[in-house]
C-alpha cells in the first residue's frame, strides 16, 4: 500500500540504446512471402512526411521483440517502462527525434507556422545557441499501449503504490469536458533584443516570464519585457474526462468512486459520456494549488494520463471469454441434455414452469435474423408474453431475464418517467440543449426489453410497440425532430388479467386486456394460473417456514445441476454465433405441418389462430433451438419442439377453462387426431405411417408413450392394428367408406 | 502519560511513541500500532466518556488537535482516496533545528513553530480514505448524549445543506480520514459509527477559490470543514439508544416482562383513546426489522398503514407520540412543491453534485437503519406532478415493497438495501404506498398527548422496543410443520365449491405475512420462541383487525357510492 523509494539500477544511455534498437530493428511478424515491414521506422517516416501525428509503442511488440533477441540485453526493460512510464515517454521521444529523417519540404504559403518559424530559426541561429526545446518541434505524440493480457483494475483498487505506473482501469465515462488547448511550450519575444525565449510548461499552472533572459539583455542590463507569441507556442489538444466505477465493481454498501483522466491530442473526443471503457495510462499525482494547497498542505490529487483508450460494448458478440470458460461452454455443448439443463437453470429460485423457462431460454438465444435481397428485414428476436394471476412470479422471471441478458432493460408499462418506453425530447439540465433521450426500448437495442404490467401501458407507447415488435424501429416526430431509431429488441411482457384473477369461465380475449393485433405479434403466450395444488402448496409452505426458522433459503435439491448464470451467458454468446438454415426437406416438413394446422378445427378459436406469423414463429423458435445445439442446421426435432412449445402455450390458455375437464383423455384425443389424418381428401381412409403420426402427436404436446398407449387401447377394441414391423397403423376394416367411427 | 494528555494533545503523545527520526531511518521505519495503543488506553468506558463529544454545539469550544468522539452516520463514502506523505522535513523555528516529522493523523503543523522544508528524501506516500459524515439524521433529542460544554465564540465553517437529508434539523458534517484501509470496507453508506480521532480545523479564508477547470470533482476537501483523523472506530449498535443497558437489567423474569409489556400497551393505547388494537399493531411495527434477505426479498418487513386520519393535525399528534418513544424517527410530508422539486433519494445525477463537486447529494430518504419513517399522506394535494415527482413516488413505493432505495449515479443506478420502519398515515387506505398491514383509526379516536410526562416509563418503553428489535427469534420444526399444514388446508378449502374470481386466494405473501406477524407478536411479548398460544393469539388479533378494516370499508363505500371495493388481505 505504500510507496517505498524505488531505487532502480538504470543507466540512461543503455535505456536509450535499448529503445533505439527496438525501434530500428522491430519488424512485424509476417506470414508467407510478404516482405517484413519495419513498423516503427515506417511510422516515423510517415510523421516526417506529415502523414501521421502519433506513434503508439505497443508493449506486445516489445515483448515479442525481446523474446526474439534471446539475449539478456533487455533484462528488465519492459518492467522499467511499466513502472516509470512518464520517463520512458521522454526517452522514446528522444530516440524517435534522432531517427526522424529531416524534412525536405519547401516553405510556401501552405506551410504551418511552426515550419516557417523553424525554417527561419535554422537559418538565423548558429547551431551552438540552439536552445529550442525538443518538445516545441515535435509534431507527434508518443503513447504506450499496454500488454494485451493486462487485467483492468477497479478504480478503488488504484493506490498510491501505483503512482507513475502504466495501469489499466475500467469504468463508465460520466463527464467529458470541452477540448481545450494545453500549453506545453510558451514562446516569448523580447521587445528590446528580439530574442525568442522558450518556457517549457510541465504542470497545469505556471508563472509567465516577464523579463528577458537572453545573454544580450543580461549583459546590457536592459530588462527587456517579454510578449507571448501564440503562434510560436505549442499547444496540445486536451480533454478532461471523469470515469466512474461500474455497478458490478462497487462493494455492497458503498458508492461508486471516480477518477480523473486526461486525454491528449488525438485521444480527445474518443469517448462519450455513458461509454464503458478500459483506459490505460500513467497514474500521476497532481499537487493542489492555490487555496487548496494552503488548506490541505501536503496532500495531492491524482489523475490518469491516458495512453490507450478501449471503448467496450457489452454485447454478446463482444464478450471476452477465458479459456476455462470456453472449455466449460464446450463441455456443456456436448451434453445431449443441455437444453433441459440450461432451461432449468433459468431463475432457479422459482419452482416449476419448465416450459415457460424453456421459452425464456429461446428468447435469450434468439433466432437468426435475415435480410432479404430487397433490404427487408425479418426479425429473429423472439417475443414472449406471460399472463397470469398476481403473485405467480412473473415479475421475478422478468427481472431475472433483464439481469442476465447483456442489454436487458426492465420497465413497467406504466412508464417510469416522462421518457417512457420509446423516446422523448428532453432539455438537458446542464447545457439547456434539447436532446433526444431514448426510452427503455431504444436502450434495449440488440437486447431484451422486459415490460411488466404490459396491459397498463400508455396508449402512445402501445402504438409504438406495434412498430417495434415487427419492424424493430421507433419513429419519432416531436419538437421538430423527426427520426427513426433502431430498436432491435426482443420483448418479454407480463400482463395481469383484466379482473384481478383470471376467470376461466370467460373467453381468453375477455380476460386479457390487450388487442388481438398486438397479441399476434408474440411468438409465445403463456398463461400462468395460481391453482391450489396440495403438493406444491406444501412445498411452498415448507420453504417459507424454512426461511423463517433458519434465516436463509433452503438448499436447492438439484443444486449441482444448475448452471451458473455467468456460464449461461457465455453459452448463449457462443450459441448466437451460429446462423442456422433450413434445409429443403425440413422446409417441406414445416410447410406440411403449417397447412395442417391451418385447416384444423381449433383454428376457429377467435383468440389465437394460426396465421403466417405462426409460421415465422416456428422458424424463429426452431432456429434458436438449433443454436442451442451449436448447429448450423435446423432439424425436424427442432421444429417439433418449437411446435410443441407453441402448442403448450395455446393449451395453457385453453386448459384454463374449467379445470382441465374439457380436454379429452390423451388417448382419445390422439385417436381423433389419427382419424383426421387418415381421412384422405377423397374421403377414403388410409393407413398411417407410425412416424408421421408420432410427428403429429409430438407437435400437439404428447410423447411417444401416450401414442403407444392409445394404439394399445384402440387395438384392444379392434379399431386398428400396428403392423408387425411397427411402422404402419392399419385400420381393421379399411376400404369401407361407410365405416362409422 | 495520563488520559488527559492523550485527550488534549494526542499528536504529542504519538510523537513520543514514534521517537526521534533521522532521514536515514525512514527506509527501515516500523510504525507502532497506534490505534491499538489508543484502544488499550481507553478500554475503560468511563475514560471514553472523558473524550469530548464532537457535534454542532461543542465544535466551537474544542481546539484543533484535540482527541474527540464523533458519533455520526456515513453520508458519502465515494470520495476519492488521498495521497499523503508519512513524513516531512521541518525546521523548528525556535531552535532552528531540522527535524523529520511524522505526519499521520495531521495535515498541517502550526506555522508559528515550524517551517516546511523541501523534503523529497523523506517522502513516503500512503493512501488514506475520506468519508463524509453527518450527525445522525432523525436522532431524537432524548436519545442524544448530553454534552455540557457550551461556548459562545463562533468558528467559521462550511455547512453543506445538500449533504444532509432533513432540512429542519441541525446539520453538522465533517470529513473523517481513515488510515486503516483494510477495515475501511466496513464503513458502509448510512451506517452509524463512533469515531475516536483527532480534530483538525483551520480557519483559513473561507471563500472558495474559483475552480480553474470546470470538472474539478471533489471540492469537499477544499471546503473549510472540520476534519477528524480517525484513530479507531466502533459501530454503534442498538439503534444508538443510550438507556438500553439499564432496561436490559430489568427484563429478567417473566412477570416483569409481562408487566412492562402491559404498561407499554396501556401507555400507547391511552394515547389513542384506549384503542388497544392500534397500540398492538404500532408496537409490532416498532419492533420489526429486516433480519434477512433472500434473493433480494426482505424478510421481516412490516409496514403499517394507519388510515382514517382526519387531518394533518391528527397525523402530527401521532408522530409526536412515536417520536417520543423511538430513538430515530423522521416525519415525511409530501407537499406538492417538495415532491416536484427535491429528490427524495440521494443522487449524484443532479446539478449540485455535478457543478459544485460535492459528491453524493443527500435526499430525505437517506436514513440509517432502524429509523422510523412516518409518511403523512394527508399532506398531499391533488394536482399534476412532473418527472421528479413521479420518480419520488416510485422510489417511495419501492421502499415500501422491497425495502430498498435506488440511488442515481449518472448513467447507472444502484440499489441500496434499507431497513426502515415504515408507517403511513392516510385518510383512506394508501394506494400509493402498498403496506403489509392496514388498520383504520376508530372514528371517535382522539389523539391525546401524555400530559404528565413520566420519564421513567418512557425510558422503559424506549429500551424495551430497541432490545426486542434485535432479539433472536426461533420457531421449532414441529410448529413450522403445523403452520404449513394449516396453510395447505386453507388453500385447498378456498378452491373448493363456488369460486369468487374477484378475490385473491391465499398465496405465498399471505403465509410470509402471517409468520412475520407471529414473530412480531412473540417479540413484542418479550419472548423469543413461537408457541401455539402465540400463534392462535396472532390469528385472533388479525381477525379483529380484518373485521375493523372491513367495517371501515363498508362504512366508506356506503358514504361514497362511487368508490369501488378492492380486494384486501
Amino acid at each position: 500500500m505504500a510507496t517505498v523509494p524505488y531505487r532502480i539500477n538504470v543507466n540512461l544511455q543503455t535505456e536509450i540504446d535499448r529503445a533505439t534498437q527496438f525501434l530500428e530493428k522491430y519488424s512485424d511478424p509476417v506470414s508467407g512471402s510478404q516482405k517484413p515491414t519495419h513498423k516503427y521506422i515506417d511510422q516515423i517516416n510517415e510523421i516526417a512526411q506529415h502523414q501521421r501525428d502519433c506513434i503508439t509503442i505497443e508493449l506486445d511488440d516489445l515483448q515479442r521483440f525481446i523474446d526474439s533477441t534471446n539475449t539478456n540485453a533487455f533484462n528488465g526493460f519492459l518492467q522499467n517502462i511499466q513502472i516509470n512510464t512518464k520517463r520512458y515517454v521522454d526517452i522514446f521521444s528522444r530516440v524517435v527525434d534522432k531517427l526522424m529523417p529531416s524534412s525536405e519540404m519547401e516553405i510556401n504559403e501552405e506551410s504551418e507556422p511552426i515550419d516557417v518559424l523553424m525554417y527561419h530559426r535554422k537559418r538565423q541561429e548558429d547551431p551552438e545557441h540552439n536552445n529550442v526545446p525538443a518538445k516545441l518541434t515535435r509534431r507527434y505524440s508518443l503513447f504506450f499501449k499496454p500488454l494485451s493480457n493486462v487485467k483492468p483494475m477497479i478504480i478503488r483498487n488504484v493506490k498510491g503504490s501505483n503512482v507513475g505506473h502504466l495501469i489499466t482501469v475500467s469504468g463508465i465515462v460520466t463527464r467529458v469536458s470541452d477540448v481545450k488547448p494545453f500549453l506545453v511550450v510558451n514562446t516569448y519575444s523580447c521587445d528590446r533584443c528580439g530574442c525568442e525565449i522558450f518556457q517549457e510548461i510541465n504542470s497545469r499552472y505556471f508563472t509567465p516570464l516577464v523579463e528577458c533572459t537572453s545573454d544580450y539583455c543580461k549583459t546590457n542590463n536592459f530588462k527587456g519585457s517579454l510578449h507571448q507569441q501564440t503562434r510560436a507556442s505549442k499547444f496540445l489538444k486536451f480533454q478532461e474526462v471523469k470515469i466512474q466505477e461500474m455497478t458490478d465493481q462497487v462493494p455492497m454498501g458503498h458508492i461508486p468512486r471516480t477518477m480523473t483522466v486526461y486525454l491528449f491530442q488525438n485521444q480527445c473526443r474518443t469517448v462519450n459520456p455513458g461509454d464503458s471503457v478500459h483506459i490505460s495510462g500513467i497514474f500521476l499525482p497532481l499537487p493542489h494549488v492555490g487555496f487548496r494547497a494552503i488548506r490541505a498542505g501536503l496532500i495531492t490529487d491524482t489523475y490518469l494520463e491516458a495512453h490507450y483508450v478501449l471503448s467496450l460494448k457489452k454485447q454478446y458478440n463482444e464478450m471476452e471469454t477465458t479459456p476455462e470458460m470456453e472449455e466449460m461452454v464446450n463441455r456443456l455443448g456436448s451434453d445431449p441434455d443441455v437444453y433441459n439443463r440450461l432451461s432449468s437453470s433459468i431463475a432457479p429460485e422459482i419452482y416449476g414452469h419448465e416450459d415457460v423457462k424453456k421459452a425464456l431460454l429461446l428468447l435469450l438465444v434468439g433466432g437468426a435474423s435475415k435480410e432479404t435481397g430487397d433490404g427487408m428485414k425479418i426479425r429473429g428476436d423472439i417475443n414472449i408474453c406471460l399472463m397470469g394471476d398476481p403473485g405467480v412470479a412473473k415479475s421475478q422471471l422478468l427481472k431475472y431475464i433483464s439481469k442476465s441478458a447483456p442489454r436487458g432493460v426492465y420497465t413497467t408499462g406504466r412508464g417510469s418517467s416522462g421518457v417512457g418506453l420509446t423516446a422523448s425530447v428532453m432539455r438537458d439540465p446542464v447545457t439547456d440543449e434539447m436532446v433526444l433521450e431514448g426510452g427503455a426500448l431504444v436502450l434495449a437495442d440488440n437486447g431484451i426489453a422486459c415490460i411488466d404490467e404490459f396491459d397498463k401501458m400508455d396508449e402512445d407507447d402501445r402504438t409504438a410497440i406495434h412498430e417495434v415488435m415487427e419492424q424493430q424501429t421507433i419513429s419519432i416526430s416531436k419538437a421538430g425532430i423527426t427520426t427513426t431509431l433502431n430498436a432491435r429488441t426482443s420483448i418479454l411482457a407480463a400482463a395481469n388479467p383484466a379482473f384481478g384473477r383470471y376467470n376461466p369461465n370467460r373467453k381468453p380475449s375477455d380476460n386479457i386486456n390487450l388487442p388481438a393485433a398486438l397479441l399476434s405479434r408474440f411468438d409465445l403466450l403463456f398463461l400462468i394460473l395460481d391453482t391450489p395444488n396440495i403438493n406444491e402448496d406444501h412445498r411452498l409452505a415448507q420453504h417459507i417456514g424454512y426461511v423463517h426458522i433458519h434465516n436463509s433459503a433452503p438448499k436447492k435439491e438439484n443444486d449441482d445441476m444448475t448452471i451458473d448464470s455467468n456460464v449461461i451467458r457465455h453459452y448463449i454468446a457462443k450459441a448466437r454465433t451460429f446462423y442456422p438454415t433450413i434445409s429443403p426437406s425440413v422446409g417441406e416438413f414445416i410447410t406440411n405441418l403449417y397447412i395442417q394446422k391451418r385447416i384444423e378445427p381449433d383454428n376457429e378459436d377467435d383468440f389465437q389462430y394460426t396465421c403466417a406469423r405462426t409460421l415465422l414463429s416456428v422458424i424463429r423458435l426452431s432456429s434458436a433451438l438449433a443454436r442451442i445445439r451449436f448447429s448450423n442446421e435446423v432439424t425436424n426435432e427442432d421444429v417439433e419442439e418449437a411446435l410443441r412449445l407453441i402448442q403448450i402455450s395455446k393449451e395453457s390458455l385453453r386448459n384454463a377453462k374449467g379445470n382441465n375437464t374439457s380436454r379429452l383423455p390423451s388417448s382419445d384425443a390422439i385417436y381423433s387426431l389419427c382419424r383426421d389424418m387418415a381421412r384422405a381428401p377423397n374421403g377414403s381412409i388410409q393407413n398411417l405411417s407410425f412416424q408421421a403420426v408420432l410427428d403429429r402427436v409430438r407437435s400437439r404436446g404428447w410423447g411417444e408413450r401416450e401414442l403407444r398407449e392409445c394404439i394399445t387401447k384402440y387395438s384392444m377394441i379392434n379399431v386398428w392394428q400396428l403392423s408387425k414391423n411397427g411402422k404402419e397403423i392399419k385400420w381393421v376394416s379399411t376400404g369401407d367408406d361407410d365405416m362409422v367411427f | 502519560m495520563t488520559i488527559e494528555n492523550f485527550i488534549s494533545n494526542p499528536l504529542n503523545e504519538i510523537e513520543k511513541l514514534i521517537g526521534n527520526l533521522s532521514v536515514n531511518d525512514i527506509n527501515s521505519f516500523k510504525e507502532p500500532n497506534i490505534s491499538e495503543i489508543f484502544k488499550n488506553k481507553f478500554s475503560n468506558i468511563n475514560d471514553i466518556k472523558k473524550i469530548p463529544l464532537l457535534n454542532k454545539s461543542t465544535f466551537n469550544s474544542i481546539n484543533s488537535g484535540t482527541l474527540v468522539r464523533y458519533q455520526c452516520m456515513i453520508q458519502d463514502n465515494g470520495i476519492d482516496s488521498e495521497l499523503y506523505s508519512l513524513f516531512h522535513l521541518v525546521k523548528d523555528k525556535k531552535t532552528n533545528e531540522k527535524k523529520v516529522k511524522f505526519f499521520k493523523y495531521q495535515d498541517q503543523i502550526n506555522e508559528n513553530d515550524y517551517e516546511y522544508l523541501e523534503s523529497e528524501k523523506v517522502q513516503t506516500f500512503r493512501d488514506r480514505q475520506l468519508v463524509y459524515c453527518i450527525n445522525i439524521p432523525g436522532h431524537n433529542s432524548w436519545a442524544k448524549e448530553k454534552s455540557t460544554v457550551q461556548s459562545l465564540d463562533n468558528k467559521n465553517y462550511k455547512i453543506i445543506n445538500e449533504k444532509f437529508p432533513i432540512e429542519s434539523e441541525d446539520n453538522f458534517g465533517a470529513i473523517v480520514k481513515i488510515y486503516d484501509l483494510e477495515d475501511a470496507n466496513d464503513l458502509k453508506l448510512n451506517a452509524v459509527f463512533e469515531f475516536i480521532g483527532i480534530l483538525e480545523y483551520s480557519e483559513h479564508n473561507p471563500t472558495i477559490e474559483q475552480s480553474y477547470d470546470d470538472l474539478d470533482m471533489n471540492l469537499l476537501s477544499s471546503y473549510p470543514l472540520p476534519h477528524v483523523h480517525a484513530i479507531y472506530w466502533n459501530k454503534i449498535e442498538n439503534n444508538s439508544n443510550p438507556i438500553i443497558n439499564n432496561i436490559k437489567n430489568q427484563l429478567v423474569n417473566d412477570q416483569d416482562i409481562k408487566n412492562m409489556r402491559n404498561e407499554i400497551v396501556e401507555y400507547i393505547s391511552n394515547r389513542f383513546g384506549g384503542d388497544e388494537l392500534i397500540a398492538e399493531y404500532l408496537l409490532y411495527n416498532l419492533v420489526s426489522r429486516i433480519y434477512s434477505r433472500i434473493d433480494s426479498l426482505p424478510v421481516g418487513k412490516f409496514s403499517l398503514n394507519i388510515c382514517n386520519i382526519k387531518s394533518t393535525e391528527q397525523a402530527t399528534e401521532i408522530y409526536k407520540l412515536i417520536q417520543n418513544i423511538v430513538s430515530k424517527s423522521h416525519y415525511l410530508t409530501l407537499e406538492h412543491k417538495k415532491l416536484n422539486n427535491k429528490r427524495l433519494a440521494p443522487s449524484m445525477n443532479c446539478i449540485e453534485s455535478i457543478e459544485q463537486g460535492i459528491g453524493l447529494v443527500s435526499g430525505e430518504l437517506q436514513l440509517s437503519d432502524g429509523t422510523v419513517l412516518v409518511v403523512d399522506e394527508t399532506t398531499m394535494q391533488e394536482g399534476k406532478i412532473d418527472n421528479t415527482g413521479v420518480v419520488n413516488i416510485s422510489i417511495l413505493s419501492d421502499l415500501f415493497q422491497n425495502q430498498k432505495i435506488t440511488y442515481d449515479f449518472n448513467y447507472h443506478t444502484l440499489d441500496f438495501p434499507a431497513d426502515i420502519n415504515l408507517i403511513v398515515l392516510s385518510e383512506a387506505k394508501s394506494k400509493l404506498f402498498p403496506c403489509d398491514c392496514i388498520i383504520p383509526l376508530q372514528n371517535s379516536a382522539n389523539i391525546n398527548q401524555d400530559t404528565s410526562v413520566n420519564e421513567d416509563l418512557l425510558n422503559k418503553i424506549r429500551g424495551f422496543i430497541d432490545i426486542m428489535k434485535v432479539s433472536d427469534y426461533k420457531i421449532d420444526q414441529e410448529m413450522a410443520n403445523n403452520i404449513s399444514k394449516e396453510f395447505v388446508e386453507k388453500r385447498a378449502e378456498q378452491s373448493k365449491g363456488k369460486q369468487d374470481y374477484s378475490k385473491k386466494i391465499l398465496g405465498q405473501d399471505d403465509l410470509l405475512y402471517q409468520l412475520n406477524l407471529a414473530r412480531l407478536y412473540t417479540l413484542s411479548h418479550g419472548q423469543t420462541q413461537l408457541t401455539d398460544e402465540f400463534w392462535t393469539n396472532t390469528k385472533e388479533f388479525e381477525e379483529k383487525r380484518e373485521k375493523r378494516l372491513n367495517d371501515y370499508l363498508r362504512y366508506k363505500s356506503k358514504n361514497n357510492i362511487n368508490s369501488t371495493q378492492q380486494p384486501l388481505r
